[in-house]
């Protein structure tokens, strides 16, 4: 009887085993790469409180996909490199892919801005392309626009600047006529007026 | 006579009536709900004090604090503050560049502001939770605010249609019998109200200072739980009450099809 119930039990065991890392499925593994003193390093994790363990990690070159290395997370869902010295060379950024098993995959980017091996572009002239009305930016040093790109920011920062008081113009305007407040009261109006006209018709016919 | 005086008396009420219609918010509103990428780390935030339904702005005089609690660690951000001009208002710009993963929650403390409509001050201690990177663990439990909405519902990445739970504190203890106050943010002026009593949504909280809502179309929608402070504030040699709200601000999104 042992004998013949003792298979059954180890497959159902075995069974369960292979089942429970699904249950896993239902989280999202992530990848998040950064550059710390010269230094790439990658964080693994599902949440904060569950980091990858021993996940792989594939390193290739953003550009080429040409693989420069590979490694494991420790514990933490933490594996770091030094800045490989192909991607320095090349001036090329960093893809890097993690494996942290069946059906959980994820990748990341690291620029070759961010990795230092190449110039730090400069930062996009943000244009808030919205309703609000910001008040007018200090005035631009007067120096020379040193390319194309300055001048037609320093133009459409003057451009900004001179249509603000019109936008605001146009928002009042909009503002303006009967709201709901105004259309109530309104009402309220014409029924206490009817109110007085009742009053003055009744002390008529006394 | 008699008659003249109740025809007044109801014209006052009728004029009444429809000026109490408007619920007052504290706003912190992001340029983005989730921080996903790296391109999108630099927020901006918008803070305000308006009637969001009817887009009707108040000045915000400088917040007496401006921040980001994560991991249990607040960074003051009042250094980030520039001075903005919303619907003819004063209000502020605050900006934070998101570095690693995490959960910010992004908080407000205004100043008391005086409603001479209400006879009483007006100050919403308001915040917003930004996810960044993938992490989701963080958004549970109070920052310490003096009232404040605790989440029971994941308080970002949320559909237009699911329900959205929340506990209000105050003094950290639960706030029973608090009236929720709960208003989209009309910013384009898609809605309007299908009539004044619709501006803002009212629900109660239950024995244990948890409310239940949910969001009939997508948008930024935002939570007041008024209190009356335990503590008043002198106008003009005069106590007055504070009404001190607890106010949350989050994004309900619409479905995206599937490409198929």
């Amino acid at each position: 009887m042992f004998r013949s119930v003792f298979p059954l039990l180890a497959g159902l065991a075995l069974l369960a085993a292979l089942a429970f890392p699904s249950l896993a499925l239902a989280h999202r593994v992530n990848l998040f790469a950064y550059v710390d003193n010269g230094k790439v390093m990658a964080d693994c994790f599902y949440s904060k409180s569950r980091k990858v363990n021993h996940g792989q990690v594939i390193v290739t070159d953003a550009v080429t996909g040409a693989e420069l290395l590979r490694g494991e997370t420790d514990e933490n869902g933490a594996f770091s490199f030094p800045v490989p010295e192909a991607a320095r060379t090349a001036g090329h950024g960093l893809k890097l892919t993690l494996i942290a098993g069946e059906g959980h995959q994820n990748e990341a980017e690291v620029s070759a801005q961010e990795l230092g091996v190449v110039p730090a572009a400069a930062p996009a002239a943000a244009a808030p392309a919205s309703t609000w009305v910001a008040p007018a930016p200090e005035p631009a040093p007067a120096a020379a626009p040193a390319d194309n790109a300055a001048l037609a920011r320093l133009v459409e920062e003057a451009v900004a600047r001179q249509l603000s008081p019109l936008k605001r113009m146009l928002a009042e305007t909009q503002e303006a006529g009967p709201g709901a407040v105004e259309i109530v009261g309104g009402i309220g109006y014409i029924f206490g007026l009817f109110g007085v006209a009742a009053f003055m018709a009744s002390r008529k016919k006394r | 006579m008699k008659r003249c005086t109740l025809s007044i008396l109801c014209l006052a009420l009728v004029l009444l009536a429809a000026s109490a219609a408007q619920a007052h918010f504290g706003m912190l509103i992001p340029n983005r709900s989730v921080v996903l990428e790296k391109s999108e780390a630099s927020l901006s935030l918008d803070l305000l004090f308006i009637h969001p339904m009817e887009m009707k702005g108040m000045d915000l005089v400088k917040p007496l604090e401006f921040g980001v609690v994560a991991d249990g660690k607040k960074v003051d951000l009042m250094g980030s503050l520039k001075e903005a001009k919303v619907l003819g208002h004063k209000a502020w710009k605050g900006a934070d560049t998101v570095k690693r993963p995490g959960v910010y929650t992004y908080y407000m403390v205004p100043s008391p502001y005086w409603e001479p409509a209400e006879d009483c001050f007006i100050q919403h201690l308001t915040k917003v939770i930004v996810p960044a990177f993938g992490e989701e663990e963080g958004w549970e439990g109070p920052i310490g605010l003096k009232t404040e909405i605790v989440p029971l519902t994941r308080p970002f990445a949320n559909y237009a249609g699911n329900i959205f739970m929340g506990q209000v504190l105050f003094n950290g203890k639960p706030a029973p019998g608090t009236a929720v106050e709960v208003e989209y943010y009309n910013k384009a002026g898609k809605y309007a109200p299908a009539n004044d009593y619709c501006m803002t949504q009212v629900v109660l909280t239950d024995q244990n200072g948890v409310f239940g809502f949910v969001a009939p179309w997508a948008g930024w929608w935002g939570f007041a739980a008024l209190s009356t402070d335990d503590q008043k504030i002198k106008h003009e040699g005069q106590d007055k009450d504070v009404e001190l709200g607890a106010v949350l601000w989050t994004e309900f999104l619409a479905p995206v099809m599937g490409k198929k």
